[in-house]
């Protein structure tokens, strides 16, 4: 373990620490938890611990296996957990969640070493991990819902739905807890949902649908905002979120489910790096100029 | 809650700065009986020592002559005499030559120093003046102030800016000089006004410190003086920064900064030079904020240039527990002293014993690629992937992400959630382009 050279400035440092944010990213998601537990009950609260447990349990293995001391992040470990779980049906069987977990640790998070070096968003990873598995094609859910109006805003409890978008209300105070609070960036959300818009009134799709039927708003404020698969720069983040919008949208027109934000994201995250070097105008940031 | 949608961060370091202004006067430090002066106390080159042990000294005594055009003399801060020249401590590069005066408590001025008869000197006596009262730039390991003002020379100065923001945590002493010294303040500027025939002065005062803001204001006002600007600027860190604050009081100015068409000097060091040419005072004496939760008593202290750490500690009752580490200047910028008899020297603009629990080693995780470094970064390059490609040795890349630009602030450092050295990591990518 590294310690801080005391010895160079700067001498003082921020309160701040990664864990600590970690923490408080978790508080954002507990709306939408509780939203859920509120409508499928005992149900919805057995599948996050059983997530959260096989997230940390995986995590603590791999520590052990490798030498290097991965157990710093657990409430990272904890929202990746939740985040998988958010993405899952109501009903779905709890070994889909608990493989679902040891994949999003393993395959979105350790193969790549650990919180911060990892391309993909972890609970997409073992989202679309599980959903390649034989067996277990039942978690995407199809979310053509082209009847919804504004009342389900609050409450929603028909079919295609996740555990994580029961209450666009719950989603929106969680993100908004988030975004005021400065603990994601805050310019990805909006644009992500802007993007997705304008695409949806583009191809003349229901704009309604979309936003409530679908998980763009789940999206929006809590997978699009991962730090680690994100680009670092401000300018990699808007298009970042701007095309992760785009194609989420253009996803769905082939196929309306629950994959389609999955599966753009993932491709922006194969990009990121790339999109930090747009080069900017005042800045350097982007290299160049 | 401020919401802002602004992807860059302001800084705002704890100020702690009420500590040291419960005493809201400069005191004057006892003088000890052993002043350790080194030869080299800024940005240069060494200056040569013209006395020799057993020679008797007064208080502005020059004892040593500069040497190359990067020097400056050197001066006896008290009267006594030369017990011997040879290697001590010295704050900032940990040993350097340096010469110990024994004082005889008596502390009698040097008879050159005295009123001069006649201040309306040439461009060039000007220079010489300075450069003869040993004036270096008064915060931190500053560059000789006559190499400074030389960049004028020739050239249409725009402005000259006197810089009072202090954006530091801890420092007090410039808002102490303002508080007490606010007419020589004036005065320095009509002088400086006057001999580089500057078109514009500002004297940038930080947002935090109102009430100075205030008084200057009003003395200006009953002196009927306007050509004084007064700027307030914001007081989040690093604004005191030269080039941030030359950008922020002249926004629309696109010069090159190093040429000099824009100067910022510090309240002391334009106060030092008024006193230089005003009075023929050499730079012997500063005030220095020492202060620190380690200190019982933290205080403005009237310092003599060579009284060691821990005799200038002492003026305020010693240690109330044991600091790990000592400060010369603030703790986003200064340097760690390791030898506290290291002595006091023209820069030390604060002596900062900070609390353990601040100097507690935390552990340094990997990035987490939260993006703060660069919100915070004041001159817009990215600490992030710069750390990134000196870490993974990709040098190739990283003349792109400009490390030239960075003013070692220390914000990336400082905001880091993962505790990683980013201004280390930056300095080794800027050591690589020179530029
Ligand atoms: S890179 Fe340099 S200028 Fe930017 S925040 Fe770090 S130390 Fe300050
Ligand atoms: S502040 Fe630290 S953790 Fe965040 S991006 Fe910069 S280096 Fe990485």
């Amino acid at each position: 373990m590294i310690f801080t050279d005391t010895g160079q400035p700067p001498f003082l440092r921020t309160p701040d620490s990664a864990a600590r944010m970690s923490r408080r990213f978790f508080s954002g998601l507990l709306p939408v938890m509780a939203a859920s537990a509120w409508v499928f009950g005992w149900e919805a609260v057995q599948v996050f611990s059983l997530a959260a447990v096989s997230c940390l349990l995986t995590e603590s293995l791999w520590s052990r296996v490798s030498e290097k001391s991965f157990r710093i992040h657990e409430w990272s470990s904890v929202s990746t957990a939740v985040l998988l779980a958010l993405l899952l049906p109501p009903g779905v069987s709890r070994w889909a969640v608990v493989l679902g977990g040891v994949a999003a640790i393993l395959f979105g998070k350790m193969i790549f070493g650990g919180l911060g070096q990892n391309v993909f968003n972890p609970s997409l990873a073992g989202f679309a991990v599980l959903a390649v598995m034989p067996g277990f094609e039942n978690v995407i859910v199809s979310q053509n819902t082209a009847g919804m109006d504004w009342s389900s805003v609050f409450l929603e409890t028909g079919t295609g739905l996740t555990y994580g978008d029961v209450s666009k209300a719950a989603i929106l105070f969680g993100g908004m807890l988030l975004v005021t609070r400065r603990l994601v960036p805050v310019r990805s959300p909006f644009v992500y949902l802007a993007s997705a818009g304008i695409f949806s009134g583009l191809l003349g799709r229901n704009l309604l649908s979309d936003f409530i039927a679908g998980n763009t708003l789940l999206f929006a404020f809590f997978y699009v905002t991962d730090f680690a698969s994100a680009p670092v720069t401000s300018r990699g983040r808007l298009v970042f979120s701007a095309a992760a919008g785009a194609l989420t949208i253009l996803l769905r027109v082939y196929d309306d489910s629950s994959a389609a934000g999955v599966y753009a994201l993932l491709l922006m995250n194969a990009v990121a790096p790339l999109l930090d070097r747009i080069p900017s105008g005042r800045s350097s940031r982007n290299g160049g100029k | 809650m401020e919401f802002r949608i602004s992807n860059q961060m302001l800084v705002f370091p704890s100020p702690r700065k009420e500590m040291s202004l419960l005493n809201p006067k400069i005191k004057k430090a006892k003088i000890p009986s052993v002043l350790t002066i080194p030869l080299l106390q800024h940005r240069g080159q060494a200056a040569v020592p013209v006395v020799k042990p057993g020679d008797r000294v007064f208080a502005g005594t020059k004892i040593a002559e500069p040497a190359g055009a990067a020097s400056v003399a050197v001066h006896a801060s008290t009267s006594g005499t030369v017990k011997e020249i040879g290697e001590f401590p010295h704050p900032v590069l940990g040993r350097g030559t340096a010469i110990v005066i024994e004082s005889d408590e008596k502390d009698t001025p040097d008879p050159a120093v005295g009123p001069r008869e006649n201040t309306d000197l040439s461009f060039e006596e000007f220079l010489s003046a300075v450069r003869d009262a040993g004036i270096t730039g008064m915060a931190g390991f500053g560059v000789p102030a006559h190499l400074r003002l030389e960049t004028l020379k020739g050239k249409n100065p725009q402005a000259v800016i006197l810089n009072g923001v202090e954006s530091e945590p801890y420092l007090t002493s410039d808002y102490i000089l303002m508080m007490e010294n606010i007419l020589e303040i004036v005065e320095a500027a009509k002088f400086f006004k006057r001999i580089l025939r500057l078109p514009k002065i500002c004297l940038a005062v930080g947002e935090d410190k109102l009430e100075v803001l205030e008084i200057v204001r009003s003395k200006l006002f009953s002196l009927s003086e306007d050509f004084l600007e007064v700027v307030c600027v914001p007081a989040h860190y690093p604004q005191g920064e030269e080039s941030l604050l030359i950008r922020k009081i002249l926004p629309g100015f696109r010069g090159d900064l190093q040429a000099g068409e824009v100067l910022v000097f510090n309240i002391a060091t334009a106060l030092a030079i008024l006193e230089a040419i005003k009075f023929r005072k050499p730079l012997y004496e500063r005030i220095v904020t020492v202060t620190g939760e380690c200190l019982p008593e933290p205080k403005n202290l009237l310092v003599k240039i060579g009284t060691s750490f821990n005799d200038a500690i002492r003026n305020c009752k010693g240690f109330l527990r044991k600091p790990d580490r000592v400060l010369m200047g603030g703790p986003m910028s200064g340097v760690c002293v390791e030898d506290w008899n290291a002595p006091v020297i023209k820069g030390t603009q604060a002596i900062v014993a900070l609390p353990p629990e601040d100097t507690k080693p935390r552990k340094v995780l990997p990035c987490i690629r939260c993006g703060l470094c660069l919100q915070a970064c004041p001159v817009w390059i990215n600490p992030c992937l710069i750390a990134l490609a000196v870490e993974t040795g990709n040098f190739d890349s990283l003349k792109a992400f400009h490390p030239e630009r960075c003013v070692e602030c220390g914000n990336c450092s400082y905001v880091c959630p993962s505790m990683r050295p980013m201004l280390q990591r930056v300095l080794e990518a800027k050591g690589l382009f020179p530029i």
